[in-house]
């Protein structure tokens, strides 16, 4: 397997307080590979990183050359006095028209063609987005979020919808999440981040890691609960819970 | 009047409207309404200090235009003021600056051409001036209008997608220069703001694409400094605010049409 995009002991600070600390990942060619954590961290910050929205002040990442990125913000922030229906939005460049037509059928948002980008609901803008990302034939799909602003039935679609397009495109899917139970199963691999990765591994090594149950708890798994946190992290209650795959950052409270 | 005497001023000036109806949509994309009109407040300093080196005002307001620029560019992060506070401080002081320089540069310069714009003053030379710098604006827009409509949209995922973010702020930013340095003997440093938003805002009402918008502004602009000149000439009344009244004027206009969303 050859990385897409590696970062080798990257680490962040803003105003003082530490985002990231000495973060060392990989992204293979054609894996799902999803980062999961409490808000604030970090998730949002090491994905910036990833794909160049943002610089570390030390370690290095690297992604490999002419990588094609579909990127799928968390928010998009439109200015109004911008005319722009989704024909526009998605036919920027030299996208053929069939590509457009194809994918928004696939989406099964063929309907919103005409429609105005500032009209759209939280769920379709979310897929007019993905369509973008999948129009640009990515060899890395990367998602902040996706499913933030959409009804819980609608994320189920969604999560079902990325990993559809996902198979069919062959790519590599790069996603920041917090819902645990919806992302877990579809993911090759989950990194759990908390500034500095707590562990990381095959979601059910991870979900059974001592590292992930402290950060999030022995969670019941109802289908379509919405996850809430219960509480952060204290290594130190825990004793030892250090094992290989941490660095010594474990150690010190958070 | 004569009409030769009006002639280079009126091609001057539909050249501007041009060039500004267009640039003017990236301007209010961009939220850079007030960035727009504090680069043209601050061309005064440009104007006394080009008079005062004894060169031609459009150097200096070209030469001043890009270091007001880059010292935004360099300063905006680092001291903790917010860009438009840092700006405003900025223009106000090159506006004050420039009008205390300009009596010491001994040139007979009317102030009040400079800040409402003298279209009388332009000649054949500065119609050609105009020609070549609109010939750049229009050309650089477009070759570079689809990434700068990806910009406008949304700077995180025009650079995701691998657009050069930074290298293509710069460009519009360089526009904007060459445009306001042009622009300025016509309207002024105080209303050539109102050249670039008012006509994009009004395009904004029937337009329903972005690459629309940014055929609809030049027009819009076309019919505002021609309306403008024809009061100048029948009325009599000063080119200037009279062609950006006239602007207005269409704008509230076109309010009174739905908006397309």
């Amino acid at each position: 397997m050859t990385a897409l995009i590696t970062a080798d002991n990257i680490a962040f600070k803003a105003d003082g307080r530490m985002i990231l600390d000495r973060v060392s990942m990989q992204l293979n060619d054609g894996e799902v590979l999803t980062i999961i954590g409490p808000n604030g961290a970090g998730k949002t910050t090491l994905l910036r990183m990833l794909i160049g929205l943002m610089k570390p002040d030390s370690g290095t990442v690297t992604r490999r050359r002419k990588l094609r990125i579909g990127y799928m913000p968390q928010k998009l922030e439109l200015n109004q006095t911008m005319p722009l229906p989704v024909k526009s939005f998605l036919q920027h460049g030299a996208v053929p028209a069939d590509d457009v037509t194809r994918t928004l059928e696939q989406l099964n948002i063929q309907h919103l063609y005409h429609h105005s980008m500032h009209r759209l609901s939280g769920g379709e803008r979310q897929r007019v987005l993905l369509a973008r990302a999948m129009l640009r034939r990515p060899d890395v799909l990367v998602l902040d979020e996706p499913a933030q602003g959409v009804d819980i039935p609608g994320q189920n679609r969604l999560y079902a919808l990325i990993d559809k397009v996902r198979q069919d495109h062959h790519c590599a899917v790069l996603m920041v999440s917090h819902d645990l139970h919806l992302v877990m199963a579809n993911s090759d691999r989950v990194i759990c981040l908390n500034q500095h990765i707590c562990c990381h591994g095959h979601p059910d090594n991870v979900s059974s890691d001592k590292a992930y149950l402290a950060l999030f708890g022995d969670m019941p798994v109802p289908a379509l609960a919405p996850y809430v946190h219960h509480h952060d992290h204290h290594h130190d209650l825990h004793g030892d819970i250090v094992d290989g795959k941490h660095d010594e950052g474990c150690n010190h409270d958070h | 009047m004569i009409i030769e005497l009006l002639l280079p001023g009126i091609l001057a000036g539909l050249l501007i409207a041009v060039c500004a109806g267009s640039l003017g949509c990236f301007v209010i994309w961009r939220r850079m309404a007030f960035f727009s009109d504090a680069l043209a407040h601050s061309a005064i300093l440009g104007t006394a200090l080009a008079l005062l080196a004894g060169i031609e005002p459009i150097y200096g307001l070209i030469g001043y235009g890009l270091l007001v620029g880059l010292l935004l560019a360099r300063f905006d992060r680092k001291l903790h003021y917010s860009g438009d506070t840092l700006l405003a401080m900025l223009a106000q002081t090159s506006l004050a600056l420039g009008v205390l320089l300009l009596p010491l540069s001994g040139a007979s310069f009317s102030l009040e051409a400079l800040l409402f714009g003298d279209i009388l003053a332009i000649g054949w030379p500065g119609v050609w001036l105009t020609a070549g710098v609109a010939t750049v604006i229009l050309l650089a827009l477009f070759i570079l209008h689809q990434p700068l409509i990806d910009l406008a949209v949304d700077e995180d995922l025009a650079a995701a997608e691998g657009v050069p973010v930074t290298r293509l702020k710069m460009v519009l930013f360089c526009l904007l220069v060459g445009l306001i340095a042009v622009a300025v003997q016509m309207v002024g440093v105080l209303l050539v703001g109102a050249l670039l938003l008012m006509p994009a805002a009004t395009a904004r009402r029937f337009a329903a694409t972005p690459v629309m918008m940014l055929l609809l502004a030049p027009c819009v602009g076309v019919l505002a400094v021609s309306a403008g000149l024809s009061a100048a000439w029948y009325l009599d009344t000063a080119a200037g605010p009279s062609i950006v009244v006239s602007a207005a004027a269409l704008w509230l206009l076109a309010m009174v049409r739905r908006a397309v969303p």
